[in-house]
């Protein structure tokens, strides 16, 4: 019987043909149940293996929430993880670097075993969804035969390098910072050093600090490419940065060091990840990123710990080996040439306008492919491999914002390649433009998701193509999350989305907070706080008066987070109050179900609405209370008030927590009270536990109030504002389920 | 590759064209609806309905999609072609049962959406394709035995004399041929 395990006999090499047939083994013992369902799920999670929505067996139809009887039965993959329940499969493509040859596998396995789709994810890595857990052996194979690995795409490990995708060519760069991120890729992949972190670790290469092609400021670490002159030489280097990140609440990345030299940078890495694995958070995943240790020790203790790592390692040869069969020069298919020129007004020009950048070289260009929600099928991807054989060095690169960029373009082709482009479906113009907007799989299929973040980034983007925009609103960018967690990038968006919901008489409404402040340039140079929650089919709505008040009381060449800086976003959140109000279920019911998803929005049993007025109970004035505290907190923290911030924030999340009690008909007013009372009946009984970050956003308020005294920094008063919108948030919920 | 061996191509696939309406791209945002309601009614006999996805920001290829534990289902658009799709996911059995088991899915199928959709289809033409490059590489010698397993597979399945033609395509594409039955699967 042919198996691809024969088939692909030799084409793999043997230490991961036998990794992979070690997790066929693995697969085994654990439908034998000889294995523990949680030590499982870890290891297929570092293979790349992860779950997806409804793989708890249960899902709502929009009338009932009903069953699903995988045919395996009870035999898990995970905890309340069904065997049989279709999952996702990360690959590891660092730097986003995919040849024709990989692109054309990747085309077969999308077929054979996904849903037939491609899918670019903010990491440059790509996703399958709907895959069965017994096809991810084989898949793995074929993908190892074309040196793709999904080893620790997902779980406690090193994720996907990324590294700018125009490295190489852009104009502001350093210098090319490819081999940097293959060669950091390979050395860590299967580490030991790699193999004991208390939640992923993540990294970026950019060639600038100026642009955000790989968003240094929100990694674990963060490398800047940078030179300098040593003894008349100029030697390579990076600046590197630690503890950044985004997820719920996010830090900023701290400078480690200003020049790290080429030579250094493999051990400097592998000393970090050792002191991550020693010090790093095991059993609170919620306090478990590097940001926490380098919060604990403070960077300059944290600076010293890592030189001090760095003196114990052996050296090691293949720190610099990595760099010798490097040389950065031109590869390119076609001689350099002009391009003829499109007449105005035609789709061709308007594509040149948004999708073309010209390279360093001359005569040459990138063209960024763009693609809807980071999709691309199995016809296309096999269109791309033409492509990159027929016009480009043979490659082409994913990129963080869910696209392709095609390099090497000789102006002369810009036509004809054009022209292929549309006759595969990969022609859209509007690249990196307002149109273009970066979303997580939210409600889609992540387990996570709270309202539909690919159904509203759809109509948006199909309402923005359609338009023919002012200039300095087509350059903003629009990212959504589908919950608090920042896979969509949110904070640092222009405008930024996530996911919430909210229930009213009875009824759960989608929603989504607007973040405003974020700065995506830079390498993601600020991040933006949420303004107010708006109802999903209200979101177009409130973000067209947003626009419209920023194009006309904008000043000369003032940007979009200069004015919100300006007019404040105390303005804004009066100026979007209105989209906020949901009409009654009897007046408009599309408001209760969410973008291209007709089900009504729900999780379980439903109340009857209120015909003759709105009833609203004592919690949700007090949920309304908190959120107003929560929003002072955000104008002092605007006006640099860090002391008053932090204690805004703090009285914000006493206020949810006693609205909470109120629920529970409990009447207290003193802080001491409503902590202790709040500690009993919604921490101890976890009934405030979120279901899958547990107790995470009770601490918040815990923390706060222990710390009620201390006087805030800055950055320490941002996060507990920061904190005090998700405790906010987690209150809503509780109160939904209460 | 001998006859018996073409038997363990998995993931059949079965694309069953759309005439009415034309274009057939206007019955996608109706379909999203019309599969979530099959999901709430459990409409498809022996498949375990999971989830619709909504891939209609695509240009080509599948755009509405209704995931099932077996099988996926779709309103596809591949090769300019609009039609509903069938994917044999994780059925079991011979080809030649396999395709018995998707004929007649692909046919319930079809009568479950014909209606609230409108939709019209050439009901005695099938594109049929292996969506398994192990046991069914695209290569010509194996795409004319393939034809004759397929032929003899839909006789036993009660399409006796369908006129099967292997495609001339792009060899990296799944083997594909299209399928002329003498009796309409849907009318």
């Amino acid at each position: 019987m042919a198996t691809w395990k024969s088939a692909l006999a030799g084409a793999i090499s043997e230490p991961l043909a036998e990794e992979i047939d070690g997790f066929e083994t693995q697969m085994i013992l654990r439908r034998q149940g000889a294995l523990d369902e949680a030590v499982f799920a870890e290891l297929r999670l570092r293979r790349g293996v992860y779950g997806q929505r409804y793989d708890n067996g249960r899902r709502h139809d929009g009338l009932v929430s009903r069953s699903l009887d995988f045919p395996s039965g009870e035999t898990t993959k995970g905890p309340g993880t069904y065997w049989d329940a279709p999952g996702m499969m990360r690959l590891k493509i660092p730097g986003g670097l995919l040849s024709a040859e990989q692109l054309e596998v990747l085309a077969e396995l999308a077929e054979e075993y996904a849903d037939g789709v491609l899918h670019v994810t903010t990491r440059q890595d790509i996703q399958f969804h709907f895959v069965h857990i017994e096809d991810t052996p084989d898949l793995m194979r074929r993908l190892g035969a074309v040196g793709i690995s999904t080893r620790e795409a997902c779980g406690n490990s090193v994720r996907n390098i990324t590294a700018c995708p125009i490295s190489g060519v852009c104009a502001d760069e350093a210098f090319d910072v490819t081999p940097y991120a293959q060669g950091l890729n390979a050395y860590l992949l299967g580490h030991q050093a790699v193999q004991d972190f208390g939640r992923k670790f993540k990294i970026s290469f950019s060639g600038c600090g100026g642009s955000a092609c790989a968003l240094a400021n929100i990694h674990d670490i963060g490398f800047v490419a940078a030179t300098r002159e040593v003894d008349g030489q100029t030697r390579r280097g990076f600046r590197a940065y630690v503890g950044g990140g985004l997820g719920a609440v996010p830090h900023s990345a701290q400078l480690l060091s200003e020049f790290v030299d080429e030579q250094e940078l493999l051990p400097l890495t592998h000393a970090i990840c050792l002191l991550f694995a020693e010090h790093g958070e095991k059993r609170n995943r919620a306090r478990a990123r590097l940001k926490f240790v380098v919060a604990k020790f403070g960077i300059d203790r944290f600076r010293e710990m890592v030189a001090e790592k760095r003196q114990t390692l052996a050296d090691d040869p293949r720190w610099s080996t990595y760099l010798a069969p490097f040389v950065e020069q031109p590869v390119a298919s076609q001689a350099p040439g002009a391009a003829s020129g499109a007449s105005r007004g035609t789709a061709l020009s308007h594509w040149q306008q948004t999708n073309v950048r010209r390279q360093r070289q001359s005569g040459y260009s990138t063209v960024t492919v763009a693609l809807p929600l980071g999709d691309f099928t199995g016809d296309q991807s096999r269109a791309l491999a033409d492509i990159a054989r027929s016009y480009l060095d043979g490659t082409v690169r994913l990129t963080v914002e869910q696209n392709i960029v095609l390099r090497w373009v000789s102006d002369a082709d810009l036509a004809t390649l054009y022209a292929q482009l549309a006759d595969a479906g990969l022609a859209q113009p509007g690249a990196e433009t307002i149109a273009d907007i970066t979303s997580c799989p939210g409600t889609d299929t992540c387990k996570l998701g709270i309202s539909s973040s690919r159904g509203l980034a759809a109509e948006l983007r199909s309402r923005y193509l359609a338009r023919t925009l002012d200039p300095a609103i087509a350059a903003l960018r629009v990212k959504v999350s589908g919950c608090f967690n920042s896979c969509g990038q949110h904070h640092i968006a222009d405008i930024g989305f996530y996911g919430v919901s909210r229930k009213l008489n009875g009824y759960t409404v989608p929603h989504f907070q607007l973040v405003i402040g974020g700065k995506w340039a830079e390498n993601g140079g600020a991040y933006g706080l949420a303004i107010g929650a708006i109802p999903s089919k209200n979101v177009p709505h409130a973000l067209s008066m947003v626009l419209d008040h920023y194009a006309t009381a904008r000043a000369e060449q003032e940007s979009f987070h200069d004015f919100v800086r300006r007019v404040g976003k105390a303005e804004l959140k009066t100026l979007i109050a209105p989209t906020t109000v949901v009409p009654s279920y009897f007046e408009d019911r599309s408001f209760y179900s969410d973008w291209g998803d007709p089900r009504e929005y729900t999780t379980g049993d439903m109340g009857q609405g209120e015909c003759a007025g709105e009833v609203i109970s004592p919690v949700q004035f007090g949920l309304a209370e908190s959120e107003k505290e929560a929003f002072s907190a955000q104008l002092a923290l605007d006006a640099g008030q860090a002391e008053q911030a932090a204690q805004a924030a703090y009285r914000a999340m006493l206020a949810a927590a006693n609205a909470l009690l109120r629920g529970k008909q409990l009447i207290v007013e003193e802080a001491e009270q409503i902590v202790d009372n709040f500690r009993r009946l919604f921490i101890d009984t976890e009934l405030f536990f979120d279901p899958y970050a547990g107790g995470k956003f009770a601490n918040y308020l815990l923390t706060a109030h222990d710390a009620r005294d201390e006087l805030p920094s800055l950055d320490s008063a941002r996060r507990r504002v920061e904190e005090a919108q998700l405790f906010i948030e987690a209150a809503h919920a509780c109160h939904g389920r209460m | 590759m001998s006859h018996l061996e073409i038997e363990h191509a998995k993931r059949l696939c079965l694309k069953l064209p759309i005439i009415e309406p034309s274009p057939a791209a206007s019955i996608t945002d109706g379909a999203i609806a019309v599969f979530h309601q099959l999901i709430q009614r459990q409409a498809l006999d022996k498949e375990l309905m999971i989830d619709v996805v909504d891939y209609r920001h695509l240009a080509q290829g599948s755009q509405v999609l209704l995931i099932c534990h077996h099988s996926h289902y779709a309103l596809d658009f591949a090769d300019g072609v609009a039609g509903l799709l069938y994917r044999d996911r994780r059925a079991q059995g011979s080809l030649s049962e396999r395709l018995s088991l998707g004929l007649s899915r692909l046919k319930a199928m079809a009568e479950a959406i014909i209606e609230p959709l409108a939709l019209g289809f050439a009901g005695d033409r099938l594109l049929l394709r292996l969506e398994d490059r192990l046991w069914a590489p695209n290569r010509s010698e194996v795409a004319q035995q393939a034809q004759t397993v397929i032929a003899r597979a839909l006789e036993a399945a009660g399409h006796p004399d369908s006129a099967v033609v292997a495609l001339e395509e792009d060899r990296r594409r799944a083997l594909g041929f299209s399928v002329k039955l003498q009796r309409a699967l849907i009318v």
